[in-house]
């Protein structure tokens, strides 16, 4: 029963006037060429008067904070923009209920910030009931009144985000990410009460270390910095301009180098130029200026199957990834255009399905596996061929906390192997507990690049690329007049540090 | 398919009304069947391209779609070449074809002026789709459909097709592209066998397709698509002066055109008897 109805019992278009459903993917869900039509779409079909349309389409806008939009296109908007369009539209239905299915699992940080806002104003003035469900536990954490966990198709644990939260050891054997602050508590001070703020973390810290101190030695940054071995890949003065229209320079004058043996994160908003930076080192886009050179020699003398057995690339949408018939063959693929003998094809299709943990599935066709799996599929695809570099493209993008780590360990245990890894990703844990370098970038340019921990000191220039650092991040930089060493990124360097105080 | 997409852009053609567009294109039709001769089409084909000019569509595409229809070009006048009944003037034979009277091996001027005559007919139809497409949302096409009283749900397929077609060739090159990413050296492979290939990116492509097309349909029935209440419309479709004084510039060309043929007007008396 929704809103007093049995869902059952009623048709899709008749259960549309009393809840509003908001998928992850915002594309699939646009249908119109502009913004006031997107959300006049659903009240037009119910044959609701136009000055009625009008009247709602401004107070759902205006709700969600796209006023003044009206007439651009929905492809001229930002991810979390193009979001909050499809919130809009299932406002102006004017529901009772309104349900999120991981609003936010294809958004930058600041895209997600900004749904979250409209959630919040729209509880605040509205007191719209809304169902959100998500990965993002930080984010329950900001919004939700009530959080319900589940397992397997059961409740496991319910309650206000502080009540479920406390509960560390069963969110960890469920696969649900702890929130940083939480997890903290439960590691410092497990009989205390679980803190969820900074300030309470702050004031947690401040009660464990009372009068300890922490020995000037140890004040310093603690993230390791990766040694620079041979520069395997090489940009110089690289810039991409989409050709429209309108024409769009996507980067502009990029010099880096990639050294052998790096693990490396790039970071930055939707739109900031990443995946049309990693798309040159394979030549799927033609550089507009500059070269990109593969140990040394210009890659445009070599084709992008030739490249792709020294470079390997798992991009962002799974679907245009997966052609065969089954997992196995999947991965199977790369393995034989390599020409590879078939005891190996074996041994690393085995290998590489297991990392991923789809072994058991080595049979099923990919479209039936889920969105994360498939994901996981297609780094497993790349990993099998063993490339020197790997680059993989947002691959935790909808996995749960679990799968997210999988990845993120395997590309760190592959990177130990002596395999140069670059990840882009928008979770900063993952960013922080995972790559030695950090590269940001902004606006078709690189904002930041260096040692993690020395980027994420950069809280300013972070701002600029609207790069939020995770909490304890926050938190380490707010105990610094304890004399806490600074640079810690994550909850077990914070353990540590704590550990250290004497 | 993209020379063809909707441009959002201010001039007086986008500000028209759909409707006013359609006239054109069906205008466009009784001009091309009515007043099949050089000088009127070529007049009606120059009347289009004051619309392109006024509706700000990129001249280029004019190239683009020429290009496209050579092919089509060349078979009329070909085929007229050989086959006009009319032909007299030979201007070279491939030998001997004698068909009752004539020789179809004989390539007549006659024929290929009635060929290119007739891919001018072909021109002046096609020039106009841009019009109406280019400078014309859906939405307000769709509520012009509407008030036409054809069933919204056929207006929908035709909205949903115009959407799919970027999607189907962003996902072709995505698929391609990650057949390359595994190994697959396409860019050296004979054509023959990048054939093949490309026959092979059809099932996942269809797959994607499908899957994108249940998105879009339960995006489509959250907002009450297939409602039975009598759909409204936000967009106005009330005739605006510069619709009327385009409506009346389009009829009144045509009926000059049509009326001239109509009474014996030919640029080429001699040629087509």
């Amino acid at each position: 029963m929704v809103a007093g109805i049995n869902v059952a019992d009623h048709p899709v278009y008749e259960l549309a006037e009393k809840i509003s459903f908001v998928t992850q993917d915002p594309e699939g869900q646009l249908i119109n060429p502009d913004v006031l039509m997107e959300v006049a779409f659903g009240p037009e079909n119910l044959g609701v008067p136009r000055d009625e349309i009008m009247r709602r389409a401004k107070r759902a806008l205006e709700s969600v904070g796209l006023q003044g939009l009206e007439s651009r296109s929905p492809t001229e908007l930002s991810g979390g923009q193009k979001q909050r369009l499809v919130l809009a539209a299932g406002l102006s239905m004017e529901p009772q209920l309104l349900v999120l299915d991981e609003p936010t699992s294809q958004l930058d940080p600041i895209g997600s910030a900004e749904v979250l806002d409209s959630l919040v104003h729209l509880k605040e003035k509205y007191e719209m009931t809304t169902i959100l469900t998500t990965h993002a536990t930080e984010e329950v954490l900001r919004i939700a009144d009530r959080t319900i966990v589940l397992s397997k198709g059961e409740i496991v644990a319910e309650g206000s985000p502080r009540e479920v939260f406390s509960k560390v050891k069963l969110l960890d054997s469920v696969g649900v990410q702890v929130p940083q602050m939480a997890m903290l508590g439960y590691k410092i001070a497990p009989d205390k009460p679980t803190a969820m703020t900074i300030d309470e973390g702050k004031r947690l810290v401040g009660e464990v270390l009372q009068n300890k101190q922490f020995r000037a030695k140890r004040a310093q940054v603690l993230s390791s910095t990766s040694q620079a071995g041979e520069v395997v890949l090489d940009c110089v003065d690289l810039s991409y301009t989409y050709p429209g229209p309108p024409p769009f320079e996507a980067l502009k004058n990029i010099n880096l180098e990639i050294h052998r043996g790096e693990m490396v994160a790039i970071i930055g908003q939707n739109g900031s130029g990443k995946t049309t930076l990693v798309k040159q080192f394979l030549k799927l886009l033609k550089p507009t200026k500059g070269q990109v050179l593969f140990k040394g020699k210009d890659i445009q003398a070599l084709t992008t199957g030739q490249l792709a057995a020294s470079i390997g690339l798992a991009l962002q949408n799974p679907d245009e990834q997966l052609f065969t018939i089954s997992c196995k063959k999947e991965v199977e693929f790369g393995l034989r255009n390599l020409k590879l003998p078939e005891e190996e094809i074996k041994s690393r299709v085995d290998e590489a399905l297991g990392f991923v943990g789809l072994q058991e599935q080595w049979d099923t066709f990919p479209f039936r596996l889920s969105f994360g799996d498939r994901r996981s599929l297609t780094v497993a695809a790349v990993i099998a061929m063993r490339p020197e570099v790997i680059v993989m493209d947002e691959p935790t993008t909808a996995q749960d906390y679990h799968g997210r780590h999988r990845i993120a360990r395997l590309g760190k245990r592959l990177n130990e192997k002596g395999h140069t890894v670059i990840m882009i990703t928008h979770d900063m844990n993952l960013v922080t507990q995972y790559a030695d370098r950090t590269i940001v970038m902004a606006n078709g340019t690189v904002l930041l690049d260096g040692p993690t921990s020395k980027v994420f000191s950069e809280v300013e220039t972070l701002k600029k690329a609207f790069i939020k650092p995770p909490p304890i991040a926050t938190l380490d930089e707010e105990l610094k007049p304890l004399g806490i060493p600074q640079g810690i990124l994550t909850v077990d360097g914070m353990v540590n540090a704590l550990a250290e105080a004497t | 398919m993209a020379s063809i997409e909707y441009v959002r852009k201010d001039t007086p053609v986008h500000n028209l009304q759909a409707i006013t567009k359609i006239v054109l294109v069906l205008a466009s039709f009784a001009v091309s069947f009515f007043a099949l001769d050089f000088v009127l089409l070529g007049l009606w084909i120059l009347f289009l391209l004051v619309w392109w000019v006024i509706g700000g569509i990129d001249i280029k595409r004019l190239g683009i779609i020429l290009k496209i229809l050579l092919g089509t070009y060349l078979f009329f006048v070909l085929l007229q070449g050989f086959t006009y009944r009319f032909g007299n003037t030979v201007l070279f034979q491939l030998g001997t074809l004698m068909v009752g009277n004539r020789n179809y091996a004989a390539y007549t001027l006659e024929g290929f002026l009635f060929g290119t005559l007739v891919f001018m007919r072909v021109l002046a139809v096609v020039f106009t789709l841009p019009i109406l497409t280019m400078t014309t949302p859906m939405t307000k096409l769709a509520a012009t459909l509407g008030k036409m009283k054809v069933p919204y749900q056929f207006t929908m397929i035709f909205v949903t097709g115009v959407r799919f077609v970027p999607l189907v060739f962003q996902t072709w090159t995505g698929v391609i592209q990650a057949q390359k990413l595994r190994g697959r050296d396409i860019d050296k492979m004979p054509l023959w066998r990048k054939a093949s290939v490309y026959t092979s990116v059809l099932t996942p492509l269809l797959l994607y397709l499908l899957k994108l097309s249940q998105t879009l349909q339960l995006a489509l029935e959250c907002r009450a698509f297939g409602s039975p209440a009598k759909r409204s419309y936000v967009e106005e479709t009330r005739l605006r002066a510069g619709d009327y004084i385009a409506l009346v510039a389009v009829i009144a060309i045509t009926a000059l055109l049509v009326g001239l043929k109509a009474t014996g007007y030919s640029s080429t008396p001699h040629l087509f008897i």
